[in-house]
Formats: structure tokens, sequence, C-alpha cells
């Protein structure tokens, strides 16, 4: 591990689904330690894919990642856990047929972790799953699952933890808090990268932000400043793609 | 009336031993393995195989244990049978299907039918098509009821071993898969592959490991089968539709699915053969089969391990 390197370097990434048919498409982005980054953007603009491509599920033609330094970017999956990196999949992201504790404990035995160790501080960080510790998995609401999904991908004592859409399908007030959670986490030392569709929460959480558009960065600032910028709106609705660079002002723009 | 419905417990044993290991394939491999009948009759044979080279090796290997037809030396055959025709199984996924998994479930499905076809022709080629038995020994069915008692019960002490061991056997799986670290990763490889490769889990290893315990379940029910029936290179490709009807109608995945779904198959053939004639036993199993998705398509435990 380099001291000084960011948690993750994600280096002019090109990575999709089927050969020749890039759905990242050159992407660079930087996550320095102990920051929560945002990746945002409209529906399609590869957000999932991005992440996936980093965790090792979407396969990559060009580009590399680094982890603190280190090129993970041929790491299969399921070493990525040992590198430190654990991902939050959108859906399906705990095992239904499995109870709470099930989940939590493969998740620990995986890595060869002692049990309770792992267990006990991340029971305490979410008390409501060691009630339902014996709950199937797949009973649980949706926000349950979600905060199972967090915890499950931190018992492996993640420096990189990514979520894609943690607020997906969640109310506003379970939204808020799963994001809570996700400030203990980082107040734990744990770097943050998520993705997002909630822009105003995504924003209120994070320290920075990266508009993703058509599979690349298009913007990359403090969530401060987007969250004060009307552009950002206006993506959404497709409009700020058609006007010219020149008009995009103020905050660091890529490419 | 009780003497079918035993009758139907012992079939229904053998299918469902196999009909484990052939569930458990289809949810983790994905795809519906048309060769594994053929690794039920390449593990009784590969058990017959071993057992007469102990017992040529020493008399006492055949000399039977108590009231049962066989000695020590099937036992450890079938211990042997089981690790070699696990290799086997291994093997078939090493030369053939993890070089065709890329191109899809049907292409596994076809491949499979073609692994099925060089295996049943290589034990005919091996052992010839007279059909064999693992001992000599006649036996004589215990009764365990009266006649005037719903027509009374009898079972051979054979029978009531088999019936012993499947049942040890599928509860041993069963604590295997509930709590040891790599069962609870097969089921969740089963149930959700991509979160268990991102949770640690290696999905090679988890095939390797269902390919292993699918050969060695298929082995110890071809013995069994061998046991209460006879050996013939065909009882594969005889079980492999019952198999198929097991796993559906326990629902694809389960464990205990796979062995009620096995039992109620055996009941139903069982219960054919007395009541309608043997040349229909297949169809009622099939007509058991539908009447149940009729109620519940996904099988009575569909999608769980």
């Amino acid at each position: 591990m380099i001291d000084s390197a960011p948690a993750l370097a994600i280096e002019s990434l090109e990575a999709g689904y089927e050969p020749g048919l890039s759905i990242v498409r050159g992407t660079s982005l930087n996550v320095q330690p102990g920051e929560i980054v945002a990746v945002i953007g409209p529906n399609g603009a590869g957000k999932s894919s991005l992440v996936k491509a980093v965790a090792g599920l979407v396969p990559i033609s060009s580009g590399r990642n680094l982890l603190f330094g280190k090129d993970i970017t041929k790491t299969p999956a399921h070493r990525m856990v040992f590198e430190g990196l654990a991902l939050v999949p959108q859906v399906e992201n705990v095992f239904v047929n499995l109870s709470v504790a099930e989940n939590l404990e493969l998740a620990a035995a995986i890595v060869k972790a002692n049990r309770q160790e792992r267990l006990k501080p991340v029971y305490a960080m979410f008390p409501d799953l060691y009630r339902q510790r014996t709950d199937m998995a797949g009973r649980l609401s949706g926000g349950q699952r979600q905060m199972l999904a967090v915890a499950r991908g931190l018992i492996a004592r993640p420096k990189l933890l990514i979520l894609d859409e943690p607020s997906a399908g969640l109310s506003p007030r379970m939204t808020e808090q799963v994001f809570g959670k996700l400030r203990e986490v980082r107040a734990s030392g744990v770097t943050v990268l998520l993705v997002e569709q909630n822009v105003k929460a995504a924003l209120a959480l994070a320290d920075r932000a990266v508009v993703l558009v058509e599979g690349k960065e298009r913007i990359v600032a403090a969530s401060s400043e987007l969250l004060q910028d009307n552009r950002v709106a206006e993506l959404y609705l497709g409009r700020y793609l058609n006007q010219s660079p020149g008009r995009r002002s103020g905050m660091q723009e890529q490419t | 009336m009780l003497q079918i419905a035993a009758d139907g417990l012992i079939i229904g044993s053998v299918i469902a031993l196999g009909a484990i290991g052939l569930s458990v394939t289809m949810s983790i491999v994905r795809f519906s393995n048309f060769s594994h009948g053929e690794l039920l009759a390449w593990g009784a044979y590969l058990a017959l195989m071993v057992a007469s080279v102990l017992s040529a090796m020493h008399e006492d290997f055949a000399t039977p244990i108590g009231p049962f037809s066989f000695g020590w030396g099937l036992i450890i055959a079938t211990m042997v049978a089981a690790a070699m025709t696990a290799m086997l199984s291994l093997l078939l996924d090493t030369i053939l299907f993890k070089k065709v998994r890329k191109y899809g479930s049907m292409t596994l499905v076809i491949a499979s039918f073609g692994a099925a076809l060089v295996l049943r022709n290589l034990l005919l080629f091996w052992q010839g098509g007279v059909p064999q038995y693992f001992s000599q020994n006649l036996q004589i069915a215990i009764p365990l009821l009266p006649r005037r008692v719903w027509g009374g019960l009898r079972f051979t002490p054979d029978q009531l071993l088999v019936l012993a061991l499947t049942l040890a056997t599928v509860s041993a799986l069963h604590l295997f898969l509930r709590y040891s670290v790599l069962g609870r990763s097969m089921r969740a490889s089963a149930i959700n592959p991509a979160l268990a490769q991102v949770t640690g889990i290696d999905p090679e290893r988890i095939l390797r490991a269902t390919w292993l315990i699918s050969g060695a379940l298929a082995a110890v029910a071809g013995v069994f089968a061998g046991i209460t029936v006879q050996l013939r290179p065909t009882m594969g490709v005889d079980l492999l539709l019952p198999l198929f009807a097991a796993v559906v109608l326990g629902g694809i995945g389960s464990v205990w699915g796979a062995v009620v779904g096995g039992l109620l198959i055996g009941l139903a053939e069982s219960a054919s053969v007395t009541l309608i004639g043997a040349q229909y036993r297949t169809a009622a199993a099939f007509i058991v089969l539908i009447l149940i998705l009729l109620v519940k398509p996904k099988g009575l435990f569909g999608e769980r391990i």
C-alpha cells in the first residue's frame, strides 16, 4: 500500500458486458481516503456498471483501477474483499435463503475471521439486526435488507465500501436512516463510494460528487457546490448535455 | 396397502439420493445434467469392481454381515466407489462442461446428452449387458406386521438398511449445507452467484464441491439400486426420468424437496405396479408430477437449498 495514494483511482476505464460495447467509456475518478464520494447521473449513464467494473463483476476492456495504489484491475470479484474492497449491490444484496446471522457469519467465515470479534461491532452499529438475527433475510423489509447488506459488507472490514443505489426503493425516512449509518461507517475510517439516483440525499451525504453521463464523468465537484447548481437538475432533464462546454463554467469539468 | 407404501419407500429412497445430486447441480451449475443417471450406473459398477477385488484378496470381505446379503467388502467398496464417481463427475466438468459453460445452459444440456451416451456405452463395453448382482445370497423378507393389519408389511434386512442409510446420508448432507462454511457458501451461490462472489466466495471452488458431492451421492444411490434390484448398464438412463421428476416435484434446489419428491415418485411407481400394471409405472409417476405442479408450479419446496 502507498500511504499517499488515493483510496481508489479509476484511470481511463472502459468496461461493458459485451465485447466492443462499452458502457463505461474512459471514466477517470479519484476517491481520497476517508471521503464519501457520490456518483450521480441520469438513467443509463453507466453508474452501476462503473462500480461493478471496479468490483470485478463487469469485464474491463482498457484502463485500470488502483486501490490504495495497488492495481486491482485484473483481480477476480471474489478476491476483492481480501484486497479491502466491499461492494453492496443495488438489488438482491442479501442471501434470502439464509438467516440474518447466517448472512453475517458467512461473510466472516469467508475471510477466515473470528466470528464473534467481527459480529459484535456490527451488531452494535445495527442493533435491529441483532434483534432479528434468527429471521430469514428474505423476510426483512427493504430498509432492513439494506442495513443487512451494509453490515455484511462491513464484516470483512473493508478499506473502501462501494454501495450501488442504497436508497433504491426506500422511504425518505428509511433512506435517512441508511445514510446516517453510512456517516457512522465513514467515521469509523472506511472510505465510501456510492452510486445514487436520489441526488438530493446523495449530495447531502457526500463530500464530493461525480456526474456521470453516457459512461464518462462530466463534472467533479464538492457536493455543496453541486447542491447549489441548477445544471444538475437540468442534466436530469437532458438539457445540460446540449449546451456548449464554454457555458459550463465554475466547477471542474471533464470531457 | 402398507406393503405398497413400503416398496415405494425403497424405490423412492434410491430416487431421492440420486435426485439430490441432480437438484444441487441444477441450482448451482444451472443446467439439467442428463448424464447424472450414468453416474449412478458407474458408481454401482465401480463398487462391484472394488468389492470383487476385495473378495478375491480375502474371502472374509464377501462373508455376509449378520442378516444382510453382503459383506464388509461392499461397504468399503461403496465408499471407494463414491470417491471414484465424485472424481469422474469432476473429470466430466473439467474436460467437457467447464469448456462449454460460456456458451450457455442449452449447450451444457446437449453436451450432457453426449456425455451420457459415451458413459453408458463405455459401461456396456466394459461390463456387457447381462444384469449382475452384488450378492448371490437370497434374503427372506421379515414380516414386521401380520397380513390382517392392512395387508401386512415385510422388509428384507437389505431394504431396511437402505432406508436407514438414505436417511443418514440425507441428514448428514442437511447438516453440511446448514452449518458448514462450504455448505452455506453453496446455498449462497445457488440463490445469488454474483453476491456470493462479492462476499468472497470462489465460484470455481463451489462448482468443484457441487460436482464432487453430486457424484458421490449418485454412486451411493447406484449401489442402493444394485442392492435392492440389480445392476444393469442401462440402470442410469432408466432412472433418469424419475430423477428429474423428483427434482421438479420437490422444487429445484431443495434437498428436502428432492427427498420428498423421490419418495412420492417411488410411491406412485409402487402403487401403479400393484394397481394398474408395471408398464404404467413411469406414466403414473408423471401423472403425480403434473397434478402437483398444477397446484404448486415451483414444486413442493421451490427455490431453496
